[in-house]
């Protein structure tokens, strides 16, 4: 199992140099570069919901990035310590709620946000989100293809 | 947001020259889109070959400005590489872009 921790402060901008991270780390993992980027999204998106909802857009407050590889999957979790996720939000992220159909042919009825959870609920293999008295945990797990570099 | 613009004909032809359109600049993405619309800029091609990444705020931004422009005017797309075409695509948005190899074809279709 390898493993690596990383934490940014809760400001948009510092968004982008966990995501750059976690994608060189995937790339080092033995992830191709669709993956690799799959997973950057994914961590940009759940990262950028902490700041946004869980802290409001306060600046100041922890966002984490752990990364733990096994031989089979990629554990990737944002963790905040800010107000949790609503349980509507839980749900469509665990289950997928406003699958990416064929968008309206009325243009101004199509949304310009609401798609983050959405994409890692379809990018991930696996998600959960364990909300303790501690801090709230996005958890994803990416399955690995049999020619990874792990150990 | 850094633009290089050039103008073919009535099309105004704007390169993204930041390699990620992110939560954290869509708000002044979205705000220069707005810009060139205000400005009486109709047709409208953005050139996005330099851009490596971008994520649901930065493809919401470009919502917003296609509804901005409306049907009377054009947005249209070119030089997505493989990581950005694969947004469009998951999210169904390919659909709604028109989106191009080339300025050059771009600007054919929005010249018609």
């Amino acid at each position: 199992m390898k493993s690596l921790g990383l934490g940014i402060e809760s400001d948009l901008g510092n968004v982008n140099l966990v995501a750059v991270a976690t994608n060189r780390v995937c790339r080092e993992l033995g992830l191709d570069e669709s993956r690799a980027g799959q997973i950057e999204l994914c961590v940009a998106e759940a990262a950028t919901n902490a700041i946004r909802h869980a802290y409001q857009g306060q600046p100041g407050h922890l966002v984490e990035v752990r990364l733990s590889a096994s031989h089979e999957e990629l554990q990737v979790e944002v963790i905040d310590r800010g107000t949790p996720m609503p349980l509507k939000h839980q749900q469509a992220l665990l289950k997928g709620s406003k699958p990416f159909d064929v968008p309206p042919a009325d243009l101004r009825s199509l949304a310009e946000g609401g798609r983050g959870l959405q994409i890692i609920f379809e990018l991930m293999d696996k998600v959960s989100y364990v909300s303790g008295e501690a801090n709230n945990r996005l958890i994803m797990t990416k399955r690995l293809p049999a020619n990874s570099t792990m150990s | 947001m850094r633009f290089e613009e050039r103008r073919i004909d009535d099309v105004l032809v704007a390169k993204v020259l930041e390699s990620r359109i992110s939560a954290d600049v869509a708000a002044p993405f979205k705000q220069a889109l707005v810009d060139y619309i205000i400005n009486g800029n109709r047709r409208l091609v953005l050139d996005l070959s330099d851009v490596t990444f971008i994520d649901s705020s930065g493809l919401g931004a470009l919502i917003g400005s296609l509804k901005a422009i409306g049907e009377d005017g054009e947005l249209a797309l070119c030089g997505a590489r493989e990581t950005v075409a694969n947004m469009f695509k998951l999210t169904r948005m390919n659909k709604v872009f028109r989106m191009f190899s080339t300025p050059d074809d771009a600007v054919a279709a929005c010249s018609r």
